[in-house]
């Protein structure tokens, strides 16, 4: 990395620390239980299990992806 | 899958892939469910040798479990919080945990894996520990300007 861009990102990062934090970004939305059920058809039977357990009781997901 | 916020948690993640785990029984673990809580440092290796599936994030301020279950998860981090707390030692907690996982898996009485047994914030408290480069930083910019002005000398008279 080139000492200019060095110095920019240090820049960056301590601003950002100063000036917002680093709180975390949720997710408000719920995924699509039609992709939802087509993530974890793929799945083994516990994970399947377990995911489908915590859609019963919290509804669908905020976020899904192929492997989480 | 990730869920926020739900119930209890502040995050939730469900794995495809499951990672095998031998304590208290074998089994593997898929889900992971986490809470804001602050972990004083020296207390960290207790935890270690707790259980390999209770995870402390010092940065972020968080604790989490990853188990086969929600109700391990709840376990787990309630006998975290007395460990934390000199509630109990490493080897009590390990064996309540057997305890009252064997009381849920038959129907028994078992708070400690019904709900969690201590008050979560649901601020996020960071631990960003401590700013100590600067007065390196302050050096190595004194050593860059004498590089420079050197390299400057030797390629003739500053106009």
């Amino acid at each position: 990395m080139e000492q200019e861009e060095k110095l920019k990102t240090a820049g960056i990062a301590i601003f950002k620390v100063q000036t917002i934090g680093g709180a975390e970004k949720t997710t408000k939305t719920f995924v699509n239980m039609d992709k939802v059920k087509s993530i974890i058809n793929d799945w083994n039977t516990m994970s399947k299990k377990v995911a489908n357990r915590t859609i019963e009781q919290d509804g669908p997901p905020n976020e899904a992806t192929e492997s989480e | 899958m990730i869920w926020y916020n739900n119930g209890p948690w502040k995050r939730t993640i469900v794995y495809r892939d499951e990672i095998p785990h031998d304590f208290p029984q074998p089994h593997t673990d898929v889900i992971e469910n986490y809470i804001n809580y602050t972990v004083p440092v020296d207390k960290f290796s207790e935890l270690a040798k707790f259980d390999g599936s209770v995870i402390v994030e010092r940065t972020r301020g968080e604790v989490s479990s990853r188990c086969d279950m929600e109700a391990a998860n709840i376990i787990a981090l309630n006998l975290m919080h007395d460990i934390v707390t000199d509630k109990s030692s490493v080897e009590e907690a390990r064996d309540k945990y057997c305890e009252v996982a064997s009381a849920f898996m038959m129907n028994r009485p078992a708070p400690y894996a019904e709900k969690l047994q201590f008050t979560v914030s649901n601020d996020e408290k960071y631990d960003t520990d401590v700013v100590m480069i600067a007065d390196e930083m302050v050096g190595q910019a004194k050593e860059k300007i004498n590089e420079i002005v050197d390299d400057n000398m030797n390629d003739g008279p500053l106009h």
